[in-house]
């Protein structure tokens, strides 16, 4: 059927995001595919050789009560908009959630009165409405930097999970943190006509510890305007593994791997930030309050938020330090 | 865009209502159905005024597509309050747990799912149940005290007369 | 002597304060019957059913669907509306502009300021500029972005210190505006001056200013606005709307349609939510009733949420400049105040707020010298107007945070420096000569101290942790109306028929504060009948009496004195019924629990029914009319009328919350609300109004704000503007304080709205308390307070 509509398709898993999208006239297609149906989607647990998969029909609620998932996993799903949502809103289209403006998410009478923007029915960024080119300063008509707001994205890459997308061509599976583009419009590498099936924990993601932190304006129904995720493993008081994954800071999660094992993808577009640059060296060293400062230090310089979701920020950036020093801290001692 | 066939059953009652595609649940059980009871406040999923029960589970009828709940059982607030009402109902009124009444059908739906799933919950269980739903009116103490005192009075019904065995 | 009770300790039974009721009415040492009883609102078994019917639930044969077409500019002149693309439109029946109504309309006659729809030009971003009324809403929406409109943009005014200055007459937003500055866009100033605040400063011991900053805000009920109209084959409007203030509505549409206004049949819906944003005369009542004369077709309209935001009326942004001197006690010496409040692009109930924002600083302490600059001025940005607390709000947070700042500069604690200055009851303000009668603010802040521990806590709690008081007092119905005349302000009809059934009859508008049930309350208490009784119909103007409405807090004191006394004339009418049937004198009749009986001779008695049908012989249904008048209160200066009340309430608030240092998040843990409302009528619904004031205040004072761009504004929904949801709201506790006001039905006074304003300050002073930083912007963001602890770091770094 996808293959009918190709290109004038929206696929429809929860409908958390897509619908209060429609409803604004955002981006809207001419044919929506549900998946709701799809009994296979909605599997979660161990497959035939073992590997722990999550269907992208998964439930956000059923991924918060599930007791086999790494606790960070169903921690950040527990902390996902409001218990109304998560019961919804499901896996799949948390990894796909559109990107998030302010000058975006708004009515079409709203955006009208505005002159439209990059992501929808307009021809330049408000956000960054002038970008370097060549060494001058021209209008931004290319770049999005609508905001990463889901928060599965950030700590399934931390966890090193992998996505599995079926389509007119066959399966094929990638490193959820290759599939994030860096661009608010294009977003990721979906090929058309392909859904999401499952992701799939790799077994090290049972070993290890693993935790989530999250700010938004109310304790409930909010989005993130910074997520940290991070997974941690320990030899004696020496790190093994260390990755932090930030979400709704740019325009895709933010990967530090501090175990040097996973290289960031290339930058997608002129404003993105090398999250690798003057990383400190953190594997087997001891994990004291002063390796945890610095982690946290490169962390919030690194992050760049704009200001296209609530809080400012200068604010948030900070809070990517504080939120990840704190989550460190905890996972050290254990976690929660 | 043309109309599809909707078959569902809505508080135990057989519905086939003629629906566009883009139709949300919400708007069916108000324009087509005539159960206004359900509430539309943010219509984007914020405010949990529209909550109904889809298979049993509480949904945001306005983030839900008419169409998807081909063949679902729906329950609605109207369906509480067949024969006699429902605790919960009775509970909102005597505690004060309703003012303007906007979002009251919402809540109710919402903390009768939670009933269904624990019959005895604390006040910290029914606080996070209820975190998608807003009240403007009430500060929200008395809503937990109705779904505390409905808890209460559902637990003596269910212990001095066991439920019917399901059929 | 005030008494106490309140949800934290007497959950269930209310205790009654006798002996101090003094009215004319039953024995003063009666005990209630109805009055003072926890019951449920007379209308809640419809609204937890959903058989309650709101604006949007209504349905018409032959029902058209409209939509507004608004402006998409913040100031800009029309150049040019074509109708003619949206006219052709299959399924459009009627397009209507500004064209089609050129009469000016608002609540206050000293502003009839609003269009139905824009005329010449537009002045917010949002303003109605054209309507249609279709088979479908879809159709609606279609057509409207079918009309054209070409703008001239104007300079827009965006920043409240941008309308004081002179302009080109193009550039003032409206024709009207201030006398005193006729070239600006100031809408109203206020500038008063009593007593000798010059010198009270300079011989002051403590002085303590500071300048404050407020968003503006929305009421966030949870109906968006929607309203049937519908110009019937009689050749009348029936206009469904979920209003607080019928009547002033049904005045507009008949200045706006030319109407007389008994052609005009206002129908009050259940309102989902009013707070003050459903008291204006509005736009959308006019243009739904415009399309359905035009059409003669019942024609619906219902909002989305963000054009409820745009519809606006909330409480006004707000800058301001306050000093306060104290002598080496504490003792208040003067207050100085200079505040100007963002109006937005219509005048709504703007003069009112123009004068609240200074004169209702004069409580709950004595003011011996008091000096304000107030104005209000128009803008491009959504109309501000009357919100819960209207026009106390915001310089109460003032007044409440310097008062703490003095009781640090004087060692004093924040509590007893309040004590040492709380006026008295039963005594006039020097200047205003506001009346007060029953006073427990006193009585309410020792108590809430007691239950809070506050004297082991004050100062005591580690950083981060803080607990923090405020307090406040409101009105209790404006003492003058709106509109001047001789009318009375509340007016009860009952009928009694042989049914048994006791129909009241008022315009009071139930907006779920639960009028409706305190109306059937007094009126059960006087004629000694059951509650189930008593049927309230307060929706239609065809048969209620005139009542001015849901605002300032005046329902309970205006309308339930109006329903006392004319249940008092049943009463008698009762009494004298049992007098023939027994031979005993009417006037040893007591009415108690459906029975009519001889004080002196108990055995001698009859019931209620035999009563009734004694009293309806050759009369038929028994009838009485009752109403309010405000006694003449205050003095002769110009605007000397504005904060008058036959009554003021009183509160005092405590909260405790916690402070995280690193990201400057505010979790309250605890709010003490002790409010005085003389008695309460229904304890319930006290508590009711008090809990959800202190979360509305909950979220002024940490999470809500209208966000602009320019002229647009940001966050028109429920995502992004941030109502508190249950994590954000602590727990509350109640303490009821009834005073008995001497005045006010069985000693009532107002609860639904001064029961705001002392939150916001309480948690301002508790984060003070906690981490040593004033917050002088609000709401209080996290940004916000983590900035202001970096900066008091910063000082203190640098040896400050």
């Amino acid at each position: 059927m996808a293959k009918i509509h190709a290109g004038d398709c929206d696929f429809l898993s929860g409908g958390t995001d897509l619908l209060p999208n429609y409803k604004c006239g955002l981006n809207a297609h001419g044919h929506v595919i549900s998946l709701q149906h799809i009994a296979e989607l909605k599997q979660i647990g161990r497959d035939s050789k073992g590997a722990f998969t999550i269907g992208a029909g998964v439930t956000l609620a059923e991924i918060e009560r599930n007791t086999e998932v790494p606790r960070g996993l169903a921690d950040c799903a527990a902390h996902v908009a409001s218990p109304l949502l998560r019961a919804s809103g499901t896996l799949g289209g948390n990894l796909m959630l559109d990107n998030r403006c302010h000058f975006f998410n708004q009515s079409y009478f709203w955006r009208r009165s505005l002159g439209y923007c990059l992501k929808a029915d307009g021809d330049r960024c408000h956000v960054v409405p002038q970008i370097n080119e060549g060494g001058k300063s021209v209008l931004n008509n290319k770049v999005c930097v609508a905001t990463h707001s889901s928060d599965l994205a950030p700590m399934l890459i931390a966890l090193g999970a992998e996505a599995t997308f079926v389509g007119p061509d066959g399966k094929r599976t990638i490193k959820l943190n290759d599939f994030y583009w860096g661009d608010g419009i294009a977003r990721f590498d979906r090929k058309p006509g392909e859904i999401l099936s499952h992701v799939t924990l790799p077994p090290w993601a049972f070993n290890v510890r693993s935790g989530w932190k999250k700010l938004a304006p109310r304790q409930s129904i909010d989005f993130s305007v910074v997520g940290v995720a991070a997974v941690l493993e320990l030899d004696g008081d020496k790190v093994k593994t260390l990755r932090v994954a930030l979400g709704a800071v740019d325009t895709t999660p933010v990967l530090f791997d501090f175990s040097q094992q996973e290289k960031r993808r290339e930058p997608g577009h002129y404003l993105f930030v090398d999250a690798y640059k003057n990383m400190p060296e953190a594997v087997g060293k001891k994990l004291d309050d002063a390796l945890i400062e610095t982690i946290a230090k490169h962390v919030q310089t690194q992050a760049q938020p704009k200001l296209n979701v609530p809080m400012a920020p200068d604010y948030r950036k900070k809070m990517c330090g504080v939120l990840t020093r704190r989550l460190l801290t905890e996972l050290r001692g254990g976690g929660k | 865009m043309s109309k599809r066939l909707l078959k569902f059953v809505v508080n135990g009652r057989q519905a086939e209502v003629a629906v566009e595609p883009h139709h949300t649940l919400a708007s069916v059980l108000r324009n087509e159905l005539n159960l206004t009871g359900t509430k539309v406040g943010c219509d984007m999923g914020t405010c949990g005024c529209c909550t109904v029960h889809i298979d049993g589970k509480a949904k945001l009828s306005c983030l839900t597509l008419a169409l998807e709940c081909q063949g679902a059982q729906v329950r609605t607030i109207e369906g509480l309050n067949e024969y006699e009402m429902h605790p919960l109902q009775r509970a909102f009124a005597e505690c004060g747990g309703s003012q303007c009444g906007y979002c009251t059908p919402g809540f109710i739906m919402k903390s009768c799912e939670l009933l269904e799933q624990n019959p005895d919950p604390s006040r910290q269980e029914i606080k996070e149940a209820l975190a998608g739903n807003l009240c403007r009116c009430t500060g929200f103490m008395k809503i937990y005290d109705a779904v505390e005192q409905a808890a209460g009075e559902l637990r003596k019904k269910n212990t001095q007369q066991p439920a019917p065995a399901k059929v | 002597m005030p008494t106490i009770s309140g949800s934290g300790e007497t959950k269930n039974e209310h205790q009654l304060n006798k002996g101090v009721w003094t009215d004319n009415g039953p024995p003063a040492q009666a005990p209630f019957n109805v009055i003072g009883k926890r019951v449920p609102l007379k209308d809640a078994y419809r609204k937890v059913t959903g058989e309650g019917v709101y604006a949007d639930d209504m349905k018409f044969p032959g029902m058209l669907h409209s939509r507004i077409l608004r402006a998409t500019q913040p100031h800009a002149r029309i150049l040019r509306i074509d109708t003619s693309k949206a006219e052709a439109l299959p399924g459009v029946r009627a397009v209507v502009t500004g064209a089609d109504a050129a009469n000016r309309f608002g609540v206050l006659p000293v502003s009839q300021d609003e269009l139905s729809m824009a005329r010449e030009k537009v002045i917010y971003n949002g303003e109605p500029v054209a309507a249609v009324a279709a088979d479908t809403e879809e159709i609606a929406e279609q057509a409207i972005w079918l009309i054209e409109v070409e703008y001239e943009p104007l300079e827009a005014f965006l920043k409240p210190r941008d309308s004081l200055k002179d302009v080109a007459p193009e550039l003032q937003l409206h024709d009207k505006v201030e006398k005193k500055h006729p070239n600006t866009n100031i809408h109203k100033a206020v500038d008063q001056e009593f007593g000798d605040v010059e010198g009270s400063f300079k011989g002051a011991e403590c002085i303590v200013n500071a300048e404050f900053k407020f968003d503006g805000i929305s009421h966030g009920f949870t109906e968006p606005h929607a309203i049937v109209a519908h110009w019937d084959a009689d050749d009348r409007l029936q206009l469904y709307t979920p209003q607080q203030v019928p009547h002033y509505t049904h005045r507009a549409l008949a200045k706006v349609l030319e109407l007389p206004m008994h052609r005009i049949q206002v129908i009050r819906t259940m309102v989902g939510g009013g707070f003050g944003g459903k008291s204006d005369p509005f736009q959308h009542e006019m243009i739904a009733s415009l399309l359905s004369m035009r059409t003669r077709r019942p024609v619906k309209l219902t909002m989305d949420r963000e054009e409820t935001f745009l519809t606006g009326r909330g409480r006004h942004p707000t800058e301001g400049k306050l000093a306060m001197a104290f002598d080496a006690q504490g003792k208040l010496l003067a207050l100085d105040s200079d505040i100007i409040i963002d109006g937005g692009a219509y005048g709504s109930f703007g003069v009112v707020s123009a004068y609240y924002n200074g004169v209702l600083s004069n409580g709950p302490y004595a003011i011996p010298a008091f000096r304000y600059h107030g104005k209000r001025v128009y803008s491009n940005r959504i109309p501000s107007g009357a919100m819960r607390g209207h026009g106390s709000v915001n310089p109460r947070y003032c007044t409440e945070t310097l008062i703490d700042m003095a009781a640090v500069k004087l060692g004093l604690d924040p509590c007893d420096i309040r004590l040492r200055n709380f006026m008295p009851s039963n005594t006039l303000t020097p200047y205003h000569k506001f009346r007060i009668t029953s006073n427990g603010i006193r009585e309410g802040l020792a108590e809430a101290m007691r239950r809070s521990d506050w004297k082991s806590k004050w100062g005591k709690l580690p950083y981060g942790h803080g607990i923090g008081v405020g307090c406040a007092w409101y009105i209790s119905g404006s003492a003058l109306p709106i509109h001047w005349n001789k009318l009375p302000q509340s007016t009860v009809h009952l009928k009694i028929d042989m049914d048994g059934g006791v129909t009241v009859h008022s315009l009071a508008a139930d907006i779920g504060q639960g009028s409706d049930t305190m109306l059937a309350q007094c009126v059960a208490e006087v004629i000694g009948c059951s509650l189930e009784r008593v049927h309230v119909k307060s929706a239609t103007t065809d048969t209620a009496p005139i009542d001015l409405g849901s605002y300032s807090s005046r329902v309970t004191f205006m309308a339930g004195n109006a329903a006392r006394k004319a249940a008092e004339e049943i009463r008698a009418k009762l009494a004298s019924a049992a007098s023939k049937l027994t031979g005993q004198p009417a006037q040893y009749f007591d009415l108690v629990n459906e029975e009519v009986i001889c004080r002196t001779k108990p055995d001698v008695r009859v019931t209620f029914m035999e009563a009734l049908h004694e009293a309806q012989a050759d009369v038929g249904a028994l009838v009485a009319s009752g109403s309010y008048q405000s006694p003449p209160l205050g003095t002769q200066f110009k605007g000397s009328n504005a904060g008058l009340s036959p009554s003021y309430s009183f509160s005092a608030f405590i909260c405790e919350l916690k402070v995280d240092p690193e990201t400057g998040f505010v979790q309250p843990i605890k709010i003490w609300a002790a409010h005085d409302c003389g008695r309460a009528l229904n304890p319930l619904s006290v508590e009711g109004q008090i809990e959800g004031s202190v979360h509305m205040g909950l979220g002024q004072a940490l999470t809500e704000q209208l966000r602009y761009r320019g002229g647009q504004l940001l966050n028109g929904n429920f995502l992004d503007y941030k109502i508190p949801t249950p994590f954000d709201t602590p727990e509350i506790e109640v303490i009821i304080v009834e005073s008995a006001d001497p005045e006010g039905p069985f000693g009532a006074k107002e609860c639904g709205e001064g029961a705001l304003a002392p939150i916001i300050p309480a948690v301002g002073n508790a984060i003070y308390d906690a981490v040593g930083v004033r917050m002088f912007e609000v709401p209080m963001t996290p940004d916000r307070v983590l900035k202001a602890i970096e900066a008091k770091k910063r000082a203190e770094a640098k040896g400050e």
